[in-house]
């Protein structure tokens, strides 16, 4: 075996092992910091493997180092297989994972202190368990493989967004998030179907999508509807902002970072077909473009910090999306990575500042800048990088988004309509990332808020370490990317970079006029009925009523019919050969002159048959 | 590849040096049964232990007769031949296939475990265990049978004690019917478990009726043989196929769950008591499944062909159904006895495509949803025995009390609803696959939807159970699963994960077995 085959199962198998000893070993677990520092070694463990992938990675864009063996076999021959592919592509997002989450690690150690022993070893086996399956589906041979971390992630949102489970709220959510992706998931599985049926197997090359020749575009468009599902894309996204109900750090980890990032990374992995899908591409677009302008609309209105952050963050993907729409899948990627480090530290920022107020409600905080600079600090960073500052992070994979986006318009006019919203987006995402930070860390503290102080080491170091990376992930990030495909993408001053940037201080200045200054904007007012429908769940109630008055009303009906007809024809012949039994027992009357009669009657019946039969 | 070869294939002797591996795994039990009957009543300790040594031999010849098995060679191994009515042609012929490996393995956990989740059964533990046992014999027998006689003979064995096991430690469950129907359940007791117990035997029993006139019919026309192979070599009137095929499939299908057939299902898992619901629909239901494709599909390939279409579009109907009615339903034991009316027509959905993914899948199916439906029934009972109840919508919170009884639950739950890593996806995977490449390629659709109402049905019914705050007051002796208990748990859970990561432990074995035998259904 090669040793980057090695590292990879040392990324993939670490954090496999510890959540199985923690599985099996109840009382290891039951310790909480037991089970926890194994976690976190094996998070560590995972780290280093995954840099030293990045590093000796760094630019070979035409290096695969893969292992494999046979997972399932048909007629003796193989099917589908499992295993470590290691190239530019994998080895970057295995690091991007690994650095989020062991800082995620790390802050829910001293987020999590006040929580039970054994609840605290049962969050670190399912984070354990997580890490695993996300490192899993990075370093995928096939899309089979792929698919299958894909639902193990599911099911680590699912038990982490319960994590609280005498929480009706969280069970709930954490039921729905699961539905709502399982459902999409549907998608994947008829595409991965269809390409097994087409090209018998389940690759994501080159080979494979021209193998899959016509079938290209429906097959991509299935695995599309997934990632729709799994990152949160308009009418799919309802789940997300309910898994808000998960402990702040698994916010920031899977439900920003990563596993919500797993969906655009499908579309990367599986580039080579959806580069040759013209259609799906539009429809992405389309999709990606719609939902970033939505979710950003809903996110305005929101007062709960975290689910500001849950709609930027679908809003973001949406970009992403777009950019894979618009052909550029470099561009895509890339926003992926910075988004990833600065929506973590958000999230994390976000974090601190709840555990400080015991409070997810905006109104609950306030002129927390003084009582914890670093937090405030460390999300104004964040916030920065988001909207799109010059010199951050965000400002470069949103430029290259955009620019993308334009590029695709040049081509084909429809790319116009995800341009726009990608712009106004922009806008608007700068105008409530600044509102959270004004109502947050400026203005007058609540009184939650004036008993605020700033968390441990533990709390405030995976903050700086992500604060470095939301502003150093700029330039040399992209570069190492672009190097990676062999071209070099190189940052320019362009118009459409300007628009981007106007609408991000336009946004910023209708923040500081409305929220710092507190003073007013004119034509607020006229926006009131927009503001309206962004509150009023339209979609969740679409999909409400699908659920209970469509699936459980047709359920009630398929039972109803069980119970009486179909079982209502068993129960009536019972019933029938009961009652008709009972009335053939009549005849058996015990009297001897019955008998006789009876008797005589057959010998007549008899005689009268010979007779009939002989003539 | 021709019959033919299977049998050279398989005319080696025994590969362990003649001694009965096969009639070992067989009889154990009814031996055990046997001496069980012998112990005076109060000697508890013993009937259990006389129980699960009984167990034990058939799971330990089970994984003997695993790694014994040559899989290079394949085909039919352990043969075992003797007559029993020479006249009729009627043999104690047992021999051991690539399929039959993994279905003795399943039994011989299932069982195994029954007998763990059974240990604190207190009301009549002897005639239980006796009647447990001599059910699971044929159980057994029915997987390694060679002579048509002697498989329908072991497959009345296996069903007619449920009637006994459901109709005296069964529980009744009274559903007060007001309404036009109210006449129909006062005259039959419906909920009652005698009316269970009694619904599930004659409905089983008029499935033997078709599957006995089929069997009467090929063994007259193939010139008074009841073996299988020989069986398999004949070539059957179109006539006899078109009309024997379809009273198998019925016959063997009433026992697999086949949509319309399947009402005893629910009534009766529902009624049975823990261990009994645990092998009826962990192996029974299998019984009917593996009938449709070992003795109809393989003995009547013309027929199989004609009602292809047929069995498979009642198989996807028998997965939306069941999962639907699952759905809906508000008794712990009617969901998951839904789920498995849902989750057997996944077996019979891979048996109709026709492919070697699909009875690779089917096959695979079978063990699967054995194990995790094992496990859910060994839960329910768990539950039911604490709580008193099986009415969900009153449950909540019972993780607190019972961690380890929620955490399996969510295993079974997870295994359900087809979640890789877990066993159940691998089978259905398996299916679908199979379904999209068979010649209705439609199938595949509805089957999806199925599964994805399983995982609406199961989660739900997850949280309403294990999650919210502390249970309600009206569960006073909520406790966790004792040591006894938890060893059934941690064996079926373990087997889940192991089938679902690992599938070549059972697939080295399925695979070449289908290569063998796929070919003699499209004859």
């Amino acid at each position: 075996m090669t040793t980057a085959a090695t590292l990879g199962l040392v990324a993939v198998l670490g954090p496999l092992v510890v959540a199985l000893l923690l599985a099996v070993n109840g009382p290891v677990r039951r310790t909480g910091v037991g089970a926890g520092a194994l976690s976190v070694l094996a998070a560590i463990a995972n780290l280093v493997a995954a840099l030293m992938l990045a590093n000796s990675w760094w630019g070979e864009h035409e290096l695969v180092d893969s292992t494999e063996w046979v997972w399932l076999i048909a007629n003796g021959e193989t099917i589908a297989t499992v295993g470590v592919t290691i190239d530019g592509i994998s080895a970057s997002m295995l690091a991007v994972v690994a650095v989020v989450a062991l800082c995620v690690q790390v802050f829910s150690w001293s987020y999590l202190s006040d929580e039970p022993k054994a609840d605290f070893g049962r969050y670190y086996m399912w984070q354990s368990l997580f890490l695993f399956s996300m490192n899993a589906l990075v370093l995928a041979p096939n899309l089979l493989q792929l698919f299958m971390a894909w639902e193990l992630v599911g099911v680590c949102s699912y038990l982490l967004i319960g994590y609280w489970y005498t929480k009706p709220s969280a069970a709930k959510a954490a039921v729905k998030a699961f539905w709502m992706t399982k459902l999409a998931d549907m998608g994947l599985m008829i595409g991965l179907i269809i390409q097994y049926r087409v090209t018998g197997g389940f690759g994501f090359h080159e080979a494979d999508a021209v193998a899959l020749g016509a079938s290209v575009g429906v097959v991509t468009f299935c695995y599309f509807i997934a990632v729709m599902g799994k990152s949160a894309q308009f009418p799919l996204h309802i789940w997300l902002p309910d898994a808000m109900e998960g402990p702040t750090p698994v916010s920031a980890l899977l439900h920003a970072a990563t596993m919500v990032a797993a969906g655009v990374y499908l579309m990367v992995r599986g580039w080579p077909l959806f580069d040759l899908a013209e259609d799906t591409r539009l429809f992405m677009a389309l999709i990606g473009g719609t939902t970033a302008i939505f979710a950003a609309s809903v996110a305005i209105v929101q007062t709960d910090i975290k689910k500001v952050l849950a709609y930027s963050t679908s809003s973001q993907l949406g970009y992403m999306v777009a950019a894979l729409g618009a052909g550029d899948m470099i561009a895509g990627y890339y926003h992926l990575t910075t988004h990833a480090f600065f929506k973590a530290l958000l999230f994390l920022a976000a974090g601190s500042v709840i555990h400080a107020v015991h409070s997810n409600e905006l109104s609950n905080m306030g002129g927390l800048a003084k009582k914890m600079p670093l937090t405030a600090g460390t999300f104004i960073i964040g916030t920065l990088a988001l909207t799109g500052t010059p010199g951050f992070a965000g400002f470069f994979s949103k430029d290259l988004v955009l620019e993308a986006l334009l590029h695709g318009a040049e081509r084909n006019p429809v790319l116009w309509i995800p341009l726009a919203c990608c712009l106004i987006a922009a806008g608007l995402t700068s105008y409530y990332m600044f509102k959270v930070v004004f109502l947050a860390f400026f203005g007058e503290p609540s009184e939650a808020a004036g008993h605020a102080h700033e968390g441990g080491i533990a709390l405030s170091a995976p903050l700086v370490l992500l604060a470095v990376l939301s502003i150093g992930a700029g330039i040399p990030v992209m570069g190492a990317l672009t190097s990676q495909w062999g071209h070099e993408a190189h940052f320019h001053v362009s118009p459409i970079g300007l628009a981007g940037t106007s609408a991000m201080l336009l946004g910023l200045g209708a923040a500081v006029q409305l929220h710092y200054r507190g003073g007013s904007l004119p034509g607020v007012a006229a926006l009131a009925p927009v503001g309206n429908i962004a509150r009023s769940e339209a979609v969740d109630k679409a999909w409400r009523v699908a659920y209970k008055q469509g699936l459980r009303t047709l359920a009630a009906g398929v039972s109803w019919f069980d119970r009486y007809v179909i079982d209502g024809l068993v129960n009536l012949s019972g019933v029938a050969l009961l009652l008709g039994a009972g009335r053939l027992r009549a005849v058996q009357t015990g009297k001897g002159g019955d008998y006789v009669y009876a008797v005589l009657l057959g010998v007549i019946v008899l005689a009268a048959w010979t007779a009939v039969v002989s003539a | 590849m021709t019959p033919e070869m299977i049998v050279s294939a398989g005319q080696a002797s025994t590969a362990a040096g003649g001694f009965g591996w096969l009639s070992l795994i067989v009889l154990a039990p009814f031996v055990a049964a046997v001496i069980i009957g012998l112990l005076p009543e109060r000697f508890e300790n013993a009937i259990r232990n006389v129980a699960l040594a009984g167990a034990t031999v058939s799971f330990g010849g089970s994984v003997f007769v695993a790694l014994g098995y040559d899989r290079t060679r394949g085909g039919l191994q352990f043969v075992e031949d003797f007559p029993i009515v020479e006249s009729l042609g009627i043999r104690w012929s047992l021999a051991a296939d690539g399929w039959s490996v993994v279905l003795l393995l399943l039994t011989g956990v299932i069982i195994y475990a029954g007998v763990w989740a059974s240990w604190t059964l207190e009301s009549r533990a002897k005639e239980f265990f006796v009647l447990l046992l001599v059910l699971v014999a044929g159980v057994f027998g029915v997987f390694v049978a060679q002579d048509l006689f002697l498989f329908f003979l072991l497959y009345e064995i296996a069903v007619l004690p449920m009637y006994l096991l459901i109709g005296i430690w069964g529980s009744s469950n009274k559903v007060a019917e007001a309404g036009p129907f109210a006449l129909v359940f006062r005259v039959l007791d419906v909920g009652g478990k005698e009316y269970a117990a009694m619904k599930l035997t004659l409905m089983l029993l008029a499935g033997s009726a078709l599957i006995l006139a089929a069997m009467l019919g090929m063994y007259w026309e193939a010139g008074n043989t009841f073996n299988l192979t020989e069986l398999a070599e004949t070539e059957f009137s179109s006539t006899l196929q078109f009309l024997a095929f379809p009273a198998l499939w019925i016959g063997f299908g009433t026992l697999a769950g086949l949509f319309p057939f399947h009402t005893w299902s629910p009534d009766g898992h529902a009624a049975a008591p823990t261990a009994v619901s645990m092998l009826h629909a962990g192996v029974l239901m299998k019984l009917g499944a593996f009938g449709v494709i070992r003795i109809g599909m393989m003995l009547l390939p013309e027929g199989a062909q004609y009602w292809a279409f047929w069995v498979g579009t009642v198989a996807v109907i028998n997965v939306l159904y069941g999962a639907l009615s699952a759905m809906a339903q508000t008794d712990l034991k009617y969901i998951i006895a839904y789920s498995s009316v849902s989750h057997m027509g996944i077996v019979l959905l891979g048996a109709a495509t026709l492919t070697t993914n699909g009875w690779n899948g089917a096959i695979y199916q079978m063990v699967a949803h054995g194990v995790m439906t094992g496990l859910f029934f060994a839960l329910v009972g768990l539950v039911y025995g604490r709580a008193h109840s099986r009415y969900i919508p009153g449950m909540g919170g019972f993780v607190k009390p019972m961690p380890f009884v929620a955490a399996a639950f969510t295993l079974a739950a997870l295994s359900s609803l087809g979640l890789p890593g877990t066993a159940g996806f691998v089978a259905e995977w398996l299916v679908f696959l199979g379904a999209y490449e068979s010649a209705h390629w439609w199938w595949t659709f509805p089957a999806l939807l199925g599964a994805f109402i399983t995982a609406v049905y199961v989660l739900a019914g997850v949280r309403s159970i294990f999650y919210g705050e502390g249970p309600p007051d009206t569960f006073h002796d909520l406790e966790d699963a004792v040591d006894s208990e938890r060893i059934a748990l941690w064996i079926l859970g373990a087997c889940i994960v192991i089938l679902g990561v690992v599938p070549g432990v059972l697939m080295i074995f399925i695979d070449p077995t289908t290569a063998l035998y796929l070919p003699t259904a499209l004859r």
